[in-house]
């Protein structure tokens, strides 16, 4: 990402991550980090759904956290998350006016418990996204740009890829961005009857895998740029290239099956990040573990990178968090760059060969340099942003 | 980056859609349908910015309603997908053919606006329909009476080509 300067030109701001930190049904993100890399799942059946006569009663619930109030869970589970990812960024909010403090969050469902457990003094206002970004903005005491992106299960992408935008363009000077999922039934009784849901296991890229297993959770990242990062002597933990972004304009829950719009994406971020495919070490693939989403998946993954790349997907570990996924994806691709190491694709160790993938088994050290981080979702969307190894 | 911003005026449409599971289907058809008559020949357009907060709220209660109603094992799989904020942007990008970017943002057209120029000037895309879609009153209840709704559009964006 270095280009020649004419004069009168500025260098281009880098954007940094300087803190994070996630939710998970595995634990906190250096819990969800020591998990997935020893091949945990933290799938298991719940009394309560087998109760309320849900046909599906395995997911991965967070369990380390006070159960709160049902129609706050999303921001509980936000405010765990920031705490961490601001005190990971140590002092990076010190004397910076609020004005110039931004918020990006995305999430699918919202509050989900708030339309679930609705009454007569309902409010929309209360429980969507919007709703969850204000929240941030007062945990952070930010007046500047606050954006809630609804884009289902690629938000955290999303919110993450705007946010490093604001920072390169001087809107912001710290930005506070990821997702947010709190356990929706909702998303339960809807994945279930679109047959989309596994009833044991998520099992990524495997020949007969049998789909989706929701999770819940949250995870954040604070990005400042470069520049600021030095001159307040802390440390970048990685950089954040830019957000590709495309639509497959074909169905309202089906992917493309040539993944040509998945593949957009990735060329998308891939080209305004000035990286070449062969620098990629590590793709974070959506790997949802539904067979049409992995197939077209890997089709995409084939067209951009025709000599391979390590491929895997945490999904088998945490289960889908949807609106927060990529967001908790993000955290793990920063891990993995300061670890070197390729964490493996849960539940995943028997990958089907039809789909030629270099599927990440076990543990895998490597130089990585770059990794990719994929999400589609509902709606034909597509997002893959890049993650840098810092310095 | 600079880019020249132009903006045609805004276009407003309403329609009244019933508080039935599935009504998120008709109501993001018929701004599919709208958006197809107002911009259809603008071969141009390679991004969708929608707006919204009661996409998916209203429908999110009736799915709800319903599945309890009738049982779990019973509900409507064709009404979920709809209970999503961006179900609007999947129907109007589906119809307009636009591959490019489709960002839903939960706000009004204002934050729409700024996001579209924010991506534009970013160099995602190069011309986007923005859209804001809401009903004309919010969900109040558990249990929302038909409401109108309102399609708000605009373009922003490089000029068009000339023909």
């Amino acid at each position: 990402m270095t280009a020649d300067l004419t004069a009168g030109e500025s260098a281009p701001v880098t954007a940094c991550v300087t803190g994070y930190g996630a939710v998970t049904a595995l634990g906190s993100a250096s819990q969800t980090w020591a998990g997935v890399l020893a091949g945990q799942t933290a799938a298991r059946p719940w009394q309560d759904l087998a109760d309320e006569g849900f046909a599906v009663t395995t997911a991965c619930r967070v369990t380390h956290l006070p159960t709160g109030e049902p129609e706050r869970r999303g921001r509980d589970l936000a405010s765990a998350a920031v705490a961490d990812a601001l005190g990971l960024a140590d002092g990076a909010l010190d004397a910076v006016p609020g004005d110039r403090i931004g918020v990006y969050l995305g999430t699918t469902m919202g509050e989900s418990a708030g339309y679930e457990r609705a009454t007569s003094s309902f409010s929309v206002d209360a429980h969507n996204g919007a709703a969850l970004a204000r929240h941030v903005a007062e945990l952070l005491g930010a007046t500047g740009p606050v954006r809630a992106y609804g884009t289902a299960c690629a938000a955290g992408n999303y919110a993450i890829g705007a946010a490093a935008a604001a920072v390169r363009a001087g809107r912001v000077d710290v930005a506070v961005a990821g997702g947010v999922e709190p356990f929706s039934r909702i998303a339960m009784v809807g994945f279930s009857r679109m047959r989309a849901m596994t009833p044991d296991l998520c099992r990524p890229f495997v020949a007969g895998r049998r789909g989706m297993q929701l999770g819940e959770g949250a995870a954040f990242v604070v990005i400042e740029s470069a520049e600021r990062v030095a001159a307040r002597s802390a440390d970048a933990l990685a950089v954040v290239g830019a957000l590709g972004l495309a639509s497959d304009a074909h169905h309202p829950t089906s992917p493309r099956p040539d993944g040509s719009g998945m593949a957009a994406a990735m060329l998308a971020s891939l080209s305004r990040s000035s990286v070449s495919p062969a620098d990629v070490g590590w793709v974070s693939a959506h790997g949802t573990g539904t067979a049409q989403s992995d197939a077209a998946e890997a089709v995409a993954l084939r067209a951009v990178f025709p000599d391979g790349v390590p491929v895997s997907s945490i999904k088998g570990a945490i289960g889908h968090t949807m609106g927060a996924a990529s967001a908790v994806e993000t955290v793990v691709a920063v891990q993995a760059l300061a670890a070197g190491t390729l964490p493996p694709n849960v539940n995943g160790s028997s990958p089907d060969p039809g789909l030629g993938l270099d599927v990440v088994v076990a543990p895998r050290r490597a130089d990585v340099r770059w990794v990719l981080n994929c999400a589609y979702a509902f709606g034909g969307l597509d997002s893959a942003l890049l993650l840098g190894r810092a310095a | 980056m600079n880019v020249v911003m132009s903006s045609l005026p805004d276009v407003v449409r309403t329609v009244t859609s019933p508080s039935l599971v599935a009504a998120g289907d008709a109501v993001s058809a018929w701004a599919a349908a709208e958006a197809l008559t107002l911009y259809g020949a603008d071969e141009r357009l390679d991004a969708l910015y929608v707006a919204t907060t009661g996409a998916g709220a209203a429908e999110s209660l009736a799915f709800w309603a319903a599945a309890r109603a009738t049982g779990f094992a019973l509900a409507a799989p064709g009404a979920f997908p709809y209970t999503l904020a961006n179900a609007p942007a999947a129907r109007i990008g589906t119809v307009l053919g636009i591959r490019g970017p489709s960002v839903t943002v939960l706000g009004s057209f204002d934050d729409a606006l700024d996001a579209a120029r924010e991506d534009l000037a970013d160099g995602l895309a190069t011309r986007a329909l923005v859209v804001h879609l809401d009903p004309v009153a919010p969900a109040t209840s558990a249990d929302p009476p038909a409401t109108p709704w309102r399609l708000t559009c605009s373009v922003v964006g490089a000029p068009p080509a000339d023909r």
